[in-house]
């Protein structure tokens, strides 16, 4: 998964069948019709809300994380998740497992054992440390929390790291970046795919020919010594957040290449269709031929585009932190937490170090790609498939 | 006092340690293993009695006498990792430290002498020595090194400083066929010590009836022909570096042809296979103290794998006898904790214990004036030293495995310093936030300290994930410590060859690493103790260069002086006794200085080996330059009953 | 056509050259060269290291020189004599290192290929014909489950539970007692053993690609009025759907051999490193940590060109399948 790649519709997203009824459809306007078609996608619909309630986790992580990703906690390294729990002695009080804590020194473990006798209460809305929310809302909330917080009564709903830190948190504060970030290469490799592959498949001849060499060249060089070497090269002063989005525009500018092949491809096929053709007869200028029927004509093909490319990014940036050369402490990704999790002792003995990040990145992934299916349905005038 | 190490002649502990080392009274019969019968009825090999010297290295046994046979399946990184190899199976030398690392003994000499102003060595080497092709090992090829590689321009463009004193290159003489004398300018009190590091190779690797044909003095017209022949080779200097390379790089373990003096020989070379493979050497020069040429097993395997991680999955699945390196620290401990049923194999005690697990070292000679300024200031560092929760670090990064400590010599040595080990240790944030107060009073909005023109105090520090020993881990707790006082520590990940150009270049702000001396070592390499051009430790490069050669670097304070000229009186020091007493003053010296922060003392690490194996030393100490097991690998065995 | 071929052959050249150039400055790029790996590899066996040693080596291996000679002499090696240059570290020409590992690396791309065209084309097919049927939904989420993981996750988990509950052996792709036996049954059947587990891995990540793009061709076939009329004839559905559509549908995804193949080769890269494979991968890895240039140049040159032949091949088939593209 090192490559960008666009990936043509997938299953699961029915084609409206029915016509919405035709009094409505002669009067609406465009995103009228294109919100008609989109809901009669069930599968992208709920992916739509899965992928805005991701965005909402990680726009207001700060309050949804009940603990400082980057706190520690020597009591509780690689404490097990642990389940909330409604009622004690058949009364309503939320509250998860309490835990205590052996250290095996010939293993070099601590061992966890459930404490019946210690639950740790929670509720919702605690007080917590100010922090700003959106980095300027001055808060002391968070959305829950242990009612009585304390070195021993940490809630861990995803288990805790090596160092105690709570994955819960981690994988909150995780979605900032790997969901915001990438977005900007996203942007970029959209803006260049379809400017330059139009330019290449509409003029075609000369022009095509030096455009299609040179994204051959740009596309035979292998990404991963590229990214290892450009990475390299970046000053080790500069701040891990700015590295990074040093990297994530290379990846970019990298992967605009198979956007424009489409999108040539798409141009060369259309431009001797009829209507083209037409166009051109009446007079039109080639510019506006462009932008009056070509563009709109895959205007369904850059937003779902847009959509489907943001998982690659994810994933990009997961083999970035692979390679170490993604994203540096204190900053945490998806990635991040991955790499973190890439050894033996996590698939055997902490499983959820993995599989939580694991599953976050497969929850975003899938629904990014069926909404930008649906998105991609919906606004497609042909209902074409590919 | 005129110094003689004999075989014999061995006192106290090491009499009893090497009890077995006289002539034994069977050496008149000597057996061999039975894999090598054939060979030797077929005519192929020459009976053992003729294979061995006529006074063998009679091995001190861990536990006793052992049965042959059998393959050593053990693992190593498929790149960069050639250094394992030498570690496992090629550590010969003329003189080697004893298993516990207390004494320096005779190896492949019988005996060597020192003269009384420690200038002079001269060595007595086994008679009947030979090559693992057959051929005789003698003084010439100790004189071919020295004549025809060590002062070769060519070949040696700069001279190891193991055999350099104050500059000068030591005189190498051949006294008589057995006999070979090494002189120094001046006093050098610790050159046996020296050599029986694994740097002291360098004399007796150079066959010279082998590798006389790659060598311009000796095949001259030759020549031409056999680096045409040589696809990597342009000259006969890139032909001979082939055949036999400095230091155990890659050609060493590449060319079968080169005949050695180690327990085994190569068989499958260190090149592109998945594996290395080495068999016994039928010409071994050592024996049991039942006359049993040694070593026991068979064979030795490494697979070649490219992730520590699929090393541990396979130990636990009982692919390997024996692993140490890249699975031996505290991530992997419980993994390898639950695998020992399945993968047949114990855990072994390895004393790899240096002077501080992690230490926290400024640029003592930055170029920036004005943290030039604060991080010479003995009183930053203390603070900083303060802010320190150091047993937390090791309760949530090292599993409680450690102690709060500074850079010193381990308790149990006789050169530990109280002092030197543990001022400055207490985590006591109110009082570096007191003493910070006195440097840098002012801070901005987010509590950070200014420096004195006003701008936010920064150190931008150098983490390099290495050892692993988790130092980013490690920093992102100490980056947290330092906030709490105020201090803003920025964290840059990097990889340890990028580190490396910026301390040449003089461009790290502070970084993290280990620092060796903890043990014996510290004698010979003491660069965690003063400025001492060496390698891995750069806090003060600068006056580090002004050491080795006052015309360059810059000119240390006075009190770095001090030091400087306390350890040069611990190289010149001739007797045992005068040489711990200068260095304990050069130790007390050093504490005064306070140059970095040590976070954990180490404990010590691990090794797993097959439960099936016999005389593995529990406790063996290893250290960069103590290239164990190799020296106690030949009398290993396997017990399969 | 066969004018479109020798144009497009003229214009491999230029690229190619770009492509060489690239290779050499990727390696260039970060600070310092093999020596500052050298060094730091000398410093932890306890090694000091000699200035003088250091600098008569960097001038033998002409790291001295400006960049652009070194390229040069480099290129000239290459074109006159296929001489790719030494590899530093392991002291050996490059050549001799590199094919028995290509070799493996191309075995395991087409393999992998194979595994995943076996797969996807039914399943795009099965997929499009039962249009949002139970079976296209859960063979459309199982693919792009496998595609939102990680494959080195997938690579150590799927070695963990392999040795671990199955007590197999995991890593590389022989036995410890095959590495260096000649070729035979026996051999032949631990590597069937061993290849099977990182062709699943590196191939099903791409599977998810590969049944879109199946799917959504035949989709586009099966709408066409040629279908509806060989229905209306009466011939059978499934003669029906192998006649025609498919392999039109196919034609497009034939078209992209010539991507998927290198980008297999670049992809298995980590794979390769974590489950310990005698491909390229891992070589070129530690060839770019150490700066080992030669070897790395070569790696990433050779990986380059397979992509422009592959490009070429590409284009090729589809100025065959599609004449508009080749009368432009």
């Amino acid at each position: 998964m090192t490559d960008i790649q666009h990936l043509p519709p997938a299953a699961g997203v029915p084609a409206p069948t029915t016509s919405p009824r035709k009094g409505d459809i002669a009067v609406a306007g465009q995103w009228t019709l294109f919100w008609l078609k989109f809901k009669k996608h069930r599968l992208a619909l709920v992916s739509l809300f899965v992928v805005l309630f991701l965005y909402l986790v990680a726009a207001f992580a700060d309050f949804i994380a009940p603990l400082d990703p980057n706190a520690t906690n020597a009591t509780f390294t690689y404490a097990p998740p642990t389940p909330i729990g409604l009622f004690i002695d058949g009364s309503f009080a939320p509250h998860v497992e309490g835990l205590s804590m052996t250290l095996n020194q010939d293993s070099m473990r601590r061992e966890f054992a459930v404490d019946p006798e210690n639950p740790v209460r929670i509720g919702l809305f605690v007080p917590s440390q100010p922090y700003r929310l959106l980095g300027f809302i001055p808060m002391q909330t968070k959305l829950f929390g242990a009612l009585e917080p304390g070195p021993r009564s940490a809630v861990y709903l995803f288990g805790a790291d090596r160092l105690g830190r709570d994955i819960f948190s981690r994988v909150v504060h995780g979605a900032k970046i790997s969901l915001s970030i990438g977005l900007v290469g996203v942007f970029l490799s959209l803006v260049l795919g379809v400017v330059i592959g139009g330019i290449s498949g509409f003029f075609g001849g000369t022009v095509d020919l030096v455009i299609q060499r040179f994204i051959e060249f740009l596309r035979s060089i292998p990404t991963i010594p590229l990214w290892m070497g450009l990475a390299a090269a970046i000053p080790v002063g500069w701040p891990p957040i700015q590295t990074y989005f040093v990297i994530t525009l290379i990846v970019s500018l990298i992967g605009w290449t198979s956007l424009a092949r489409e999108v040539r491809g798409k141009f060369l096929s259309l431009r001797n269709e009829d209507f083209v053709v037409a166009a051109r007869l009446d007079g039109m200028s080639e510019i506006g031929i462009i932008l009056k029927h070509l563009v709109p004509s895959f205007m369904s093909h850059i937003i779902a585009t847009l959509t489907l490319a943001i998982p690659t990014m994810i994933l990009a940036e997961t083999a970035l932190s692979f390679l170490g050369i993604g994203l540096q402490p204190p900053i945490i990704s998806w990635g991040v937490l991955l790499q973190e999790a890439q050894n033996i002792r996590a698939v055997s003995q902490a499983p959820w170090l993995l599989f939580t990040p694991a599953a976050a990145i497969v929850i975003a992934v899938l629904s990014l790609n069926f909404l930008g299916d649906g998105l991609r349905d919906a606004a497609d005038p042909y209902e074409s498939h590919s | 006092m005129r110094l003689t190490l004999k075989a014999r002649a061995w006192t106290s502990a090491a009499a009893l340690l090497l009890a077995g080392t006289a002539y034994p009274a069977l050496a008149q019969t000597y057996s061999q293993a039975p894999s090598l019968d054939a060979r030797v009825e077929s005519g192929d090999l020459p009976p053992v009695e003729e294979r061995l010297p006529q006074t063998p290295y009679v091995e001190t046994m861990i536990d006793g006498v052992g049965e042959y046979g059998g393959t050593l399946r053990t693992t190593i990184l498929a790149n960069g990792d050639h250094y394992n190899l030498t570690r496992t199976v090629a550590n010969e030398l003329l003189v080697r430290w004893d298993p516990t690392w207390s004494e320096v003994v005779p190896s492949l000499a019988e005996e060597v002498t020192a003269s009384d102003d420690a200038t002079t060595y001269t060595f007595k080497l086994r008679e009947g020595l030979r090559w693992s092709d057959g051929e005789p090992f003698t003084v010439d090829d100790i004189m071919f090194w020295y004549e025809d590689v060590f002062m070769n321009e060519a070949l040696s463009p700069s001279r190891n400083p193991t055999f350099v004193v104050n500059g000068e290159p030591v005189v190498v003489t051949k006294i008589d066929e057995n006999t070979v004398e090494f002189k120094f300018a001046s006093p050098y009190g610790l050159f046996l010590q020296q050599l029986a590091y694994g740097q002291g190779h360098l004399p007796v690797i150079y066959p010279k009836h082998y590798l006389s044909q790659f060598h311009e003095d000796y095949n001259a017209e030759g020549l031409p022909e056999l680096i045409a022949a040589d696809p990597a080779a342009g000259d006969w200097v890139a032909l001979f570096n082939s055949k036999v390379s400095l230091t155990f790089q890659p050609p060493f373990w590449q060319n079968l042809e080169l005949p050695t003096i180690n327990p085994w020989v190569l068989t499958v070379p260190y090149a592109d296979g998945e594996r290395v493979v080495a068999e016994r050497n039928p010409y071994y020069w050592k024996v049991d103290p039942e006359g049993n040429q040694l070593p026991y097993i068979d064979q030795v395997t490494w697979a070649k794998l490219d992730d520590p991680q699929l090393m541990a999955l396979r130990m636990t699945s009982g692919d390997f006898d024996f692993a140490f390196r890249h699975i031996n620290n505290a991530t992997f401990r419980s993994v390898l904790f639950d695998g020992q049923e399945s993968g047949n194999y114990r855990f072994v005690d390895v004393r790899d214990l240096p002077a501080n697990d992690a230490v926290i070292l400024l640029n003592l000679n930055i170029e920036d004036p004005v943290k030039n300024a604060i991080f010479n200031n003995k009183d930053f560092r203390i603070a900083l030293s303060h802010a320190i929760n150091r047993q937390e670090i090791i309760d949530l990064v090292y599993v409680g495995q450690g102690a709060p400590a500074q850079v010193a010599i381990q308790p149990e040595h006789e050169l530990y310093n109280e002092r030197l080990a543990t001022q400055y240790t207490e985590f006591d944030p109110e009082l570096a936030n007191q003493m910070l107060d006195e440097i840098m009073p002012e801070r901005d909005g987010d509590g950070y300290r200014l420096d004195p023109e006003g701008n936010r105090f920064t150190i931008n520090f150098m983490v390099s994930d290495v050892f692993g020993l988790s130092y980013p881990d490690v920093m992102q707790l100490v980056q947290g410590y330092a906030r709490e006082v105020g201090i803003d520590i920025q964290l840059r990940t990097t990889d340890r060859a990028r580190l490396n150009t910026m301390w040449y270049a003089n461009e790290q702000e502070a970084y993290i690493w280990n620092c060796v001396g903890g043990l014996s070592e510290a004698y010979t390499d003491v660069r965690c103790y003063m400025p001492f051009q060496k390698a891995d430790i750069f806090f003060a490069m600068k006056w580090a260069e002004w050491y080795a050669d006052p015309a360059t670097g810059e000119e240390p304070p006075a009190e770095v002086q001090a030091l400087m000229e306390a350890y040069d009186d611990v190289n010149a020091a001739v007797t045992d006794e005068d040489r711990l007493a200068q260095m304990q003053e050069f130790l007390e010296l050093s504490a005064e200085n306070f140059f970095h922060i040590g976070i954990s003392r180490p404990m010590p690490k691990y090794m797993m080996t097959s439960n099936d194996l016999r005389n593995v030393v529990d406790g063996i100490p290893i250290t960069g330059n103590l290239w164990h097991p190799a020296p106690t690998l030949s009398q290993w065995w396997f017990d399969r009953d | 056509m066969i004018l479109f071929i020798l144009k497009r052959l003229l214009f491999v050249i230029p690229t190619l050259f770009a492509v060489s150039i690239v290779a050499f400055a990727i390696i260039q790029l970060p600070p310092g060269d093999y020596l500052t790996t050298l060094m730091a590899d000398w410093a932890s066996q306890g090694g000091a290291v000699e200035a003088g040693t250091v600098a008569a080596m960097r001038e033998r291996y002409g790291l001295d020189q400006p960049i652009y000679v070194q390229y040069y002499k480099w290129m000239a090696g290459i074109l006159t004599r296929g001489d790719f240059g030494i590899s530093f570290e392991l002291g050996q020409p490059v050549t001799n290192l590199i094919w028995n590992r290509l070799g493996f690396s191309f075995l395991l791309a087409f393999l992998t290929l194979c595994f995943v065209w076996a797969l996807a084309i039914p399943i795009g097919i099965l997929s499009a014909v039962r249009q949002y049927s139970i079976t296209d939904y859960s063979a459309t989420f199982m693919a792009f489950f496998f595609l939102a993981v990680p494959d080195f996750v997938l690579a150590l988990v799927a070695m963990y539970v392999w040795s671990t509950y199955f007590g197999q052996s995991v890593g590389g792709l022989f036995s410890a007692q095959y590495i260096d036996a000649p070729w035979s049954w026996g051999k032949f059947l631990d590597f069937v053993n061993h290849v099977w587990l990182p062709v699943f891995v590196i191939g099903i990540g791409s599977l998810a690609a590969l049944v879109r793009i199946m799917r959504a061709n035949l989709l586009d076939e099966l709408s066409k009025p040629y279908v509806t009329t060989a229905r209306a004839k009466g011939m059978s559905e499934f003669e029906l759907l192998i006649r025609y559509p498919v392999r039109l549908a196919l034609n497009p995804l034939i078209s992209t051999l010539g991507w998927i193949l290198p980008a297999v080769i670049s992809g298995e890269i980590i794979v390769s490193v974590v489950m310990s494979l005698p491909t390229t991968g891992p070589l070129l890895l530690r060839a770019l940590l150490a700066q080992d240039m030669y070897l790395a140049g070569t790696l990433i040159l050779l990986i380059s060109v397979l992509t422009v032949i592959g490009t070429l091949i590409s284009d090729i088939l589809l100025a065959i399948a599609d004449p508009r593209i080749r009368y432009q």
